[in-house]
């Protein structure tokens, strides 16, 4: 397998990685307190007809803000069924699967006319009530982020997609986005521009403008990781081993020993994360689809992955222990 | 074919104004001009907005004109080099022509015009498109930045062409490129200088090179697959992109092909190897 020799995941083992991550998100999201929630989308390529997976969450962020509101899709999707009743009934009603709905809904043909204010004012009781704040929301203009998890041709890692818009599908620039998720910032090199990290390119599956977080220093990244992984099973020093020598960092940590804001993943979690592992056998035999699959160490890849960029998006990564 | 030529090469391009853009009374002409392959729209539309601007509407307080092309009602994607999008969306599928005098061997006729292969025009000289500077598609982006983000999204190329040629010091080769020469190769590339634009990338060595002595090189391609079918009229641009599979990946050439000679010889300016294939259903 190629994750844990070199860092990276073939197609194949990708598309596993994010089904599994995904149902694992989801089993533990219902025991705790997050609201937010990946789901699994697949697209059916033109011409020839492959079918890609990809993971895909979607959140309401107040406006200009970096005080992240946790609130789920549903929400999203309740908001944006109330603008649509409102300003153009005759769409779709946006159903449970707020993925699509929201995604064909983001696509107006025409740019709404209506001002910042007015999404706010038209906000459904139900999102009042899911807010903690629900004065403050409604004051509020509100905009959505939809995240997408892909797997990159190129690079062969998962790479952060990120559409933000307005409610009525208008998308945000880059400078709007990043007051929004300052913590994004930590990415840059100092005194290098914000291309070397983050650039608005076209979504490769849902072939929409959205924001990509450069992938360059991932594989090296998860390589380290995992093969931290095995010498933190019975070390306590994991902490030191997890930040990187790279210099040009695409996901730089702001000190050692914090990965992502989750230094409980460095110790303590990498010794039940690695308690967890069964299997080892063939980990380093050769990649390829026809491969044997370790789903454990597929899984402990994408949650490592994702618990690195989880608290740069404001994101409260769900405990790596089992329960 | 010399190095020089792929850079050399220019398309005509007959430019008009959206008629609801137009605020004086006289017709607006045309603007015709030639551009070079591998510039993008960006280029383009800072060019012409020299030439449109005394007709725009203006008014007070009025954000930044905000530029983009349409092609037959498509509006174009400005992430693809020029010569791509004309290769791509310019050719017509010519139908057969309908025949058959004799009404015995009409059956037999229209049997044999089914089975000839349909056939792809040559683009049309000047290729026709139409600038706008308002209402921007939502399919597009609306946060222009004056040609910013597509200047941003060129260095991303050129940082994933040179993972693929070398691996993360191809990366970081780009990405330690100074300000100044970023901005001076941004400007070449839309002028279609091509002897500036290599003096700026030859220090980057984004060629394909095998990064382990067992390892075969990967050649950076960016593969573009449009589908024309019959029982569809190929005017009907709309659903071209849906139509259009697009994929951007290292390919490891064999030796036998000379792929990597192809790479070597008319890459484009963000060093992929752009390869537009039209497919006839």
């Amino acid at each position: 397998m190629m994750a844990c020799a070199t860092g990276q995941l073939t197609a194949a083992e990708f598309e596993q990685s994010v089904r599994l991550f995904v149902g694992w998100w989801q089993a533990a999201a219902s025991s705790s307190s997050q609201q937010l929630c990946w789901s699994l989308q697949s697209v059916r390529m033109p011409v020839t007809g492959q079918v890609i997976s990809y993971a895909q969450l979607e959140r309401i962020v107040p406006a200009g803000s970096s005080e992240q509101q946790q609130l789920p899709s549903s929400a999203a999707a309740d908001a944006l069924q109330a603008l649509q009743q409102q300003q153009q009934p005759e769409l779709e009603a946006v159903n449970d699967e707020a993925a699509v709905s929201l995604t064909a809904a983001l696509n107006p043909a025409a740019t709404s006319a209506a001002a910042d204010d007015e999404p706010a004012a038209q906000l459904p009781d139900r999102v009042a009530a899911v807010s903690p704040q629900p004065q403050q929301l409604q004051r509020q203009p509100l905009h959505v982020h939809q995240y997408s998890i892909v797997h990159h041709e190129t690079y062969q890692v998962p790479v952060l997609y990120i559409r933000a818009s307005e409610l009525d599908g208008r998308l945000l620039s880059l400078s709007q986005l990043l007051q929004e998720l300052p913590d994004l910032q930590q990415c840059r090199e100092p005194s290098q521009a914000d291309w070397t990290f983050i650039t608005q390119v076209e979504h490769p599956l849902l072939r929409t403008p959205c924001f990509m977080l450069h992938p360059c220093q991932t594989a090296a990244r998860m390589q380290l990781l995992l093969q931290q992984q095995e010498l933190s099973s019975t070390q306590a020093g994991a902490a030191q081993g997890a930040a990187t020598p790279c210099q040009e960092a695409d996901f730089q940590q702001p000190t050692v020993g914090s990965w992502g804001g989750q230094p409980a993943f460095t110790a303590a979690a990498a010794t039940a994360a690695t308690a967890g592992v069964s299997g080892r056998e063939g980990r380093h035999s050769a990649g390829g689809p026809a491969a044997k699959y370790d789903a454990p160490v597929l899984l402990l890849y994408m949650r490592a992955w994702f618990g690195m960029l989880a608290g740069l998006l404001g994101i409260e990564m769900l405990p790596f222990f089992d329960a | 074919m010399t190095a020089e030529d792929p850079w050399q090469l220019k398309i005509p391009i007959r430019l008009c104004l959206s008629s609801s853009e137009i605020t004086s009374p006289v017709d607006v002409k045309p603007v015709y001009l030639l551009a070079p392959r591998y510039a993008y729209l960006p280029a383009l539309a800072e060019q012409c907005l020299q030439l449109f601007q005394h007709v725009l509407l203006s008014l007070p307080g009025q954000a930044e004109p905000s530029p983009w092309f349409e092609h037959a009602g498509l509006p174009l994607n400005w992430t693809q080099p020029l010569g791509v999008l004309h290769d791509l969306l310019a050719p017509r599928l010519l139908q057969p022509a309908p025949g058959g005098s004799q009404q015995q061997q009409q059956q037999q006729q229209q049997q044999q015009q089914q089975q000839q292969a349909c056939s792809l025009s040559a683009p049309a000289a000047p290729w026709c498109l139409t600038v706008h500077y308002r209402d921007m598609p939502a399919l597009l982006s609306n946060s222009w930045q004056n040609a910013g983000t597509a200047k941003d999204y060129f260095f991303s190329s050129l940082k994933e062409a040179g993972y693929c040629c070398r691996g993360s010091e191809g990366c970081g080769a780009v990405m330690r490129l100074p300000g100044q020469a970023q901005d001076e190769l941004w400007a070449a590339v839309n002028k279609g200088d091509g002897a500036a634009a290599r003096r700026i990338t030859a220090p980057l060595r984004l060629t394909a090179t095998a990064r382990q002595p067992a390892a075969v090189a990967t050649v950076p391609v960016r593969l573009l697959i449009r589908t024309h079918s019959a029982q569809c009229s190929s005017q009907d641009l709309a659903a071209v992109w849906e139509q259009t599979y697009s994929s951007s990946r290292p390919v490891e050439p064999d030796w036998c092909t000379p792929l990597a000679w192809l790479h070597a010889n008319l890459k484009a300016a963000d060093s992929f190897l752009y390869i537009v294939v039209h497919l006839l259903m």
